[in-house]
């Protein structure tokens, strides 16, 4: 009778298995796995932010430093203090980095733009106040080597690093404590050393009213600012100033973003207050300052001034350092295209250069971003020809 | 659900603990009831389909059992069929719960691995691996041959049985427990608060030694197997080497001390899984401290029927140990380098059985931890690579064979960047802790107010670590 009893009962249930799976089976795992899934994500959710949250993430960072850490979770803590993005290692695909840079200038040369290389410093003037243990760092040395190289292609370059020592900036106040991107005093010092080379060199005529101090109001915003740097490693008593330079003259912008190859939306218009700034409040401020902290997400973006004093257009292929750069571009070009480099695909590149009559084309690529294997780079079935 | 994140350890296991000691206190049976269903809530909150395979494998071993229970009875008419159909019944079972494990761990490595040899075309199936399958399939394995070896008595209730195997303490990642272990305590557990406490202080060393230690640890692991192997220095392949020996001991015995402090909060014992391994000075004498539960149900299962070391031949000794340690090293994952780590522990016990090497080398103590430590670790090394290749360019980086440098940055980064982990790692991987706490602190109020002070510590800095760096998985919940 057991038996009968056993057998039975497993006949049953493979039967109803069977029936599940067969007539309700779908319908009935979807609400299943509907229901575990909403229960789960619920019960998750209650438990990702702590009481006491910050206080808890500040234990965590005092914890990294009671134990004589220096690096952690992609930030090296300097000797100063001050937080780095991760040292890179010794990237070996520099040369085709440069190779596809080379063959970017000379398509823009066919296309009648002028193409200039700007390398961006990071915030080290020099590896002295990396931690002892990671001072075999290459940021500054492969950066160097890349420019270098796009260099000897016969590439037109414009090493602001040099610049900086040069003029003797204080590397340690020109960028964020905990975060790895330049102040707006800085970009706007930047811009200025591009706008009297492309002046210079390439017979541009930007106004020196574009990149002077005294005509911009400097709106500060203090302890707004927590870096990405800062935020990896719970240092969470870094808040920063944000200094805003709002140009004391005219300007009157209209905003598109280019999606595809030629569809475009509108996006804003108005002054640099109107559009630039409209987050000046805490919940959006970010390291690039300026209104694209909504926008730098875009692949490209059109910025048309009207009142720009400089009837050019302008290719600005960027990465996040670029983004306060871009906005004093657009200040004194009455075109700027706006081409962030880690989120666009390499033919509206080329395809832009093809069509839109660039006048310039400026590459900005920051030291911290020059071995990033996510950077995309360019056709790399085209081979420069021109003699390295 | 892992034990080292926040739900497990702010609602889950308070709301079990309610449910079992305040809400049905009194009743032993529903008090089973509660951890049956925890358990199983348990397992369906990170495999919501794969929970209902694990059913079916309780069902079915279960059944195996009752059928045992009416051939072994002389009162019944059936008791005649049911022996007849045992030995079926139990290739059937010991099948079907192999075939489990076959079809969800090792099917696609083995069609890989049929197209590579056969130059067949035949489309590798991309099936996730559930969390802990091994583990108990390896239980419900244990209580059916147990059973049929007529070492325990087949249970009845299919409650109990399915309590066994899937008790949310063990079930993700171990001990592999007997059911003659836990036999008598699944039907009879009286709650004392020396056993409570004991098990609950043992449940947050546990999560320190996962989230002080071994998460940390992991990151300088990570940071030398990342690394290039050809470049690296002599020194620092050593310290990742040594880097992951500590991670995956502090992950692995710091979960079996949740699970055995968890299971003593119920009122179970569950026996130790780690006994101290790298105090070892043979590598026989390592595999005797490290993953016991996982030693013992080979040598149960495999080894001893197969004749064990009292065969007549050391060829036949020899062909028991590869078959052991090829199926050891299968065990931890479906992929040629677990194999060869599980040969090359193979060819060291074997040598050690065959010529006595492990009994004249552990006379010789510093010589014998050298011995075993650089065994140990090279098999790590095996163990952690990406692949066949990175594993071999990483040995030969460990004895300077690439032109690597002795040292280099790469050294002062995995040693000064973690000091503090390397020094808290070493220290409790041997037991002077232990014999300090049993000799000062053994006994009396100050004793307690220490022990306690001692584990709120770690509680709380787990905590921070926790929150601060987020939650990571086990490692061998891989397996």
């Amino acid at each position: 009778m057991k038996l009968i009893k056993l057998i039975t009962f497993l006949v049953l249930i493979a039967a109803f298995v069977l029936m599940v799976f067969l007539f309700g089976g779908r319908r009935l795992g979807r609400l299943y796995l509907d229901v575990h899934d909403a229960v789960k994500s619920r019960i998750v959710s209650i438990f990702e932010k702590l009481p006491y949250d910050e206080h808890i993430k500040l234990m965590h960072f005092e914890y990294l430093r009671l134990t004589l850490r220096s690096h952690y979770n992609g930030v090296t803590i300097l000797n100063d203090d001050r937080l780095m993005l991760d040292t890179l290692p010794y990237n070996p695909y520099l040369h085709e980095r440069a190779n596809a840079i080379a063959v970017l200038s000379e398509f823009s040369e066919e296309n009648g733009a002028q193409f200039l290389y700007v390398r961006v410093p990071s915030k080290i003037k020099d590896n002295s106040l990396i931690p002892f243990a990671f001072s075999d760092n290459t940021i500054i040395e492969s950066s160097s080597r890349l420019m270098n190289l796009i260099e000897d292609f016969g590439v037109d370059v414009l090493d602001l690093r040099a610049e900086m020592v040069r003029e003797g900036i204080d590397f340690t106040t020109s960028f964020f404590r905990g975060d790895h991107h330049w102040t707006t005093d800085t970009a706007l010092w930047a811009f200025g050393t591009i706008s009297e080379y492309i002046n210079r060199v390439h017979s541009f005529n930007v106004d020196e009213m574009m990149w002077n101090p005294e005509q911009f109001q400097r709106i500060t915003v203090e302890n707004v600012f927590l870096g990405q740097e800062s935020e990896a490693i719970n240092a969470l008593d870094n808040y920063e100033d944000i200094t805003f330079l709002i140009p004391r003259f005219l300007t009157d912008f209209t905003i598109t973003d280019l999606r595809g190859y030629n569809y475009m939306v509108p996006l804003d218009s108005g002054s640099f207050l109107d559009v630039f700034t409209p987050m000046l409040n805490r919940e959006h401020i970010e390291s690039a300052a300026y209104g694209d902290s909504n926008r730098w997400f875009s692949g490209f973006t059109r910025y048309e001034n009207a009142s720009a004093s400089e009837n050019k257009r302008v290719l600005l292929i960027m990465d996040s350092m670029g983004i306060p750069l871009a906005t004093y571009f657009a200040n004194a070009f009455t075109h700027v295209d706006k081409s962030y480099i880690e989120r666009n695909v390499n033919h509206r590149i080329w395809y832009a250069i093809e069509n839109y009559n660039y006048d310039l084309v400026v590459f900005v690529l920051s030291d911290v971003v020059v071995t990033n294997e996510n950077i995309q780079y360019w056709n790399q079935d085209r081979v420069f020809l021109g003699s390295p | 659900m892992i034990f080292s994140s926040f739900e497990f350890l702010f609602f889950f296991l308070p709301l079990v603990l309610l449910l079992y000691y305040l809400v049905f206190r009194r009743s032993p049976v529903l008090q089973n009831f509660v951890l049956l269903i925890a358990s199983l809530l348990f397992y369906a909150w990170g495999e919501p389909l794969f929970v209902f395979a694990m059913i079916a494998c309780i069902i079915v071993n279960w059944g195996f059992g009752y059928l045992c229970l009416i051939a072994r009875r002389d009162d019944s008419k059936y008791t005649g069929i049911a022996k007849k159909l045992l030995k079926p019944a139990l290739l059937f079972t010991v099948a079907a719960d192999i075939s489990l494990l076959t079809v969800f761990k090792y099917a696609a490595f083995f069609t890989h691995n049929i197209n590579q040899l056969l130059s067949f075309e035949l489309s590798v199936p991309q099936i996730a691996l559930p969390i802990g399958i091994s583990f108990f399939v390896f239980q419900a394995v244990s209580y059916t041959v147990d059973v049929y070896r007529g070492t325990v008595a087949p249970q009845k209730r299919l409650s109990l049985v399915a309590l066994y195997i899937s008790l949310f303490p063990q079930l993700m990642a171990g001990p592999i427990i007997r059911y003659s272990t836990i036999e008598k305590q699944l039907t009879s557990r009286t709650f004392k608060w020396d056993d409570f406490s004991s098990g609950f202080r043992r449940f947050i060393i546990g999560l320190g030694k996962k989230v002080i230690i071994a998460d940390v640890i992991a990151q300088a692991a990570d940071m030398a197997f990342g690394a290039d192997p050809l470049t690296m220095s002599v020194t620092a392949a050593w310290l990742g080497a040594a880097a992951f020996g500590l991670q995956i001991f502090f992950d692995f015995s710091g979960y079996s001390d949740m699970a055995i402090g968890l299971g003593k909060m119920f009122g179970f014992h569950f026996l130790e899984n780690f006994n101290f391994p790298y105090i070892s000075r043979s590598i026989s004498e390592f595999w005797r401290r490290w993953h016991i539960s996982l030693g013992a149900w080979f040598r149960d299962y495999v080894y001893f029927p197969m004749g064990g070391s009292k065969v007549k031949s050391k060829w036949r000794l020899v062909f028991n140990l590869f078959v052991v340690w090829a199926l050891t090293g299968l065990w931890h994952g479906a992929a040629w380098t677990f194999v060869v780590w599980g040969l090359f522990f193979f060819v060291l016990i074997a040598f050690e059985k065959v010529t006595g090497f492990d009994k004249r080398i552990e006379r010789v103590p510093v010589l014998s931890s050298v011995y075993m430590l650089a065994c140990v670790l090279v098999g790590w090394v095996l163990f952690r690579a990406e692949s066949g290749s990175h594993a071999f360019i990483y040995l030969l980086s460990m004895v300077g064979l690439n032109e690597n440098p002795v040292a280099g940055f790469d050294t002062l980064r995995l040693s000064l960047e973690f000091v503090f982990t390397w020094g808290i790692g070493v220290i409790a991987c041997i037991p002077i802790t232990k014999v300090i706490m049993a000799q000062r602190f053994a006994q009396g109020t100050p004793a307690k107010i220490f022990r306690w002070a001692y584990a709120v510590f770690v509680l709380m800095l787990s905590i921070v670590l926790m929150y601060g760096s987020g939650t990571s998985p086990f490692i061998y919940f891989a397996f």
